[in-house]
């Protein structure tokens, strides 16, 4: 197993499709409200920034698609440990949980999609 | 032009500047070198230039610029492997605080910079409607004629500047310097500038792709900004060279 495992993510081209079937049920999901300027000045130049993006670029770009050799070795996840006592980011709710998943590899993981959903899940990490 | 060619020639002294070309002045130089300012700000958090599309602390720099606190850090620690697994990731951590003011200078950056893009919209159209970019700025045939320019390159390494006379006629190589820095360098920083944007590279990859990826067009912004800090260092001292008092009055009140 290895963090570029593709599997557990959909191809953005699968992505696409399935914008394409929801379309404008997905577009309205992005208001184009701005971020809130707490009267910063710098903030209203930003918003100004934002509105001339969505007026002149298109809205379905992409953003360009990177080789693995092409990104960084240094993640900027999975760099502390939330199992630690000795560390900041130390977290007594779900410190011992995470502590346990991570000795075993994860294998023991599961996302839970459950709710207001068509189709029930539960996903294991790929091994 | 020297002094003496003016005289021979028997062109009328400065005709001063226009009210709009002093206005756009200081306000273009304020907008300038507060671009400056944030954009060495923003470099500062990493001041290591690449080539090509890529590039991060963990990769060989084309340029390492001697520029704050974290040029030549102490480096990082060994990398671990973080779930113990040795094909898996790794983490390193750095051996000290990284400089970062990138959330104001960024803001301020780009604030400026639709200020730029304003100003330089207002001076080709006021250039070209009130006839300053003909009249004043683009050489004449017979400024260029007979080996004019390279007279004016010996009159200028020689030191032999004219006295201000506050505003246009400007000498040949005064013109060119203008020209360059007004449809070379600051159109170079606008693209280049653009090009850096994860949205405008999404939305046009052919702009980063013209200046052969995202990493070299943010190189290419630093020697864009590297040209108009030469130019500004020349434009000074010719300033103080032809008399500083004199075009200072002249750039602020006409004559």
């Amino acid at each position: 197993m290895s963090m570029g495992d593709q599997d557990i993510l959909p191809r953005r081209q699968a992505l696409l499709g399935g914008l394409a079937t929801l379309g404008g049920l997905t577009l309205a999901g992005c208001t184009p409200e701005n971020p809130p300027t707490y009267g910063n000045i710098l903030r209203v130049a930003d918003n100004f920034t934002y509105q001339a993006q969505r007026l002149l670029l298109p809205r379905n770009a992409l953003v360009r698609e990177f080789d693995h050799a092409d990104i960084t070795s240094m993640p900027a996840i999975g760099t502390t440990n939330p199992g630690d006592p000795k560390e900041g980011a130390y977290n007594a709710a779900f410190g011992e949980t995470y502590d346990r998943l991570r000795k075993g590899g994860f294998a023991d993981w599961r996302l839970e999609v459950v709710g207001l959903v068509a189709r029930p899940a539960s996903i294991r990490w790929p091994t | 032009m020297s002094a003496d060619a003016i005289e021979a020639s028997g062109a009328p002294p400065g005709r001063g500047h226009a009210l709009w070309v002093r206005l756009w002045h200081w306000g273009f130089a304020a907008i300038v070198l507060a671009l400056a300012y944030s954009g060495v700000v923003i470099l500062m958090a990493h001041p290591r230039l690449y080539w090509g599309w890529t590039g991060n602390d963990l990769t060989r720099p084309l340029i390492e610029l001697p520029l704050g606190p974290n040029y030549k850090h102490g480096g990082w620690r060994a990398a671990i492997a973080f779930f113990g697994d040795p094909n898996g990731p790794v983490t390193r951590d750095r051996t000290y605080q990284i400089f970062n003011q990138n959330s104001w200078a960024r803001s301020l950056h780009f604030l400026l910079a639709w200020l730029l893009v304003t100003a330089l919209a207002a001076f080709a159209g006021l250039s070209l409607a009130t006839g300053h970019l003909r009249r004043d700025l683009v050489p004449r045939r017979e400024e260029l004629a007979s080996g004019g320019l390279w007279r004016d390159v010996r009159e200028h390494l020689a030191l032999r500047i004219p006295p201000a006379q506050g505003g246009p006629p400007y000498g040949l190589l005064q013109k060119l310097a203008y020209l360059g820095v007004l449809l070379l360098a600051f159109p170079l920083m606008v693209l280049t500038g653009l090009s850096m944007s994860p949205a405008v590279a999404a939305a046009w990859p052919w702009l980063p792709a013209l200046f052969g990826g995202t990493q070299s067009a943010r190189t290419l912004h630093f020697a864009g900004l590297s040209l108009i800090a030469l130019f500004l260092l020349a434009h000074l001292a010719m300033v103080v060279l032809s008399g500083l008092g004199r075009q200072i009055r002249a750039m602020t009140w006409g004559r």
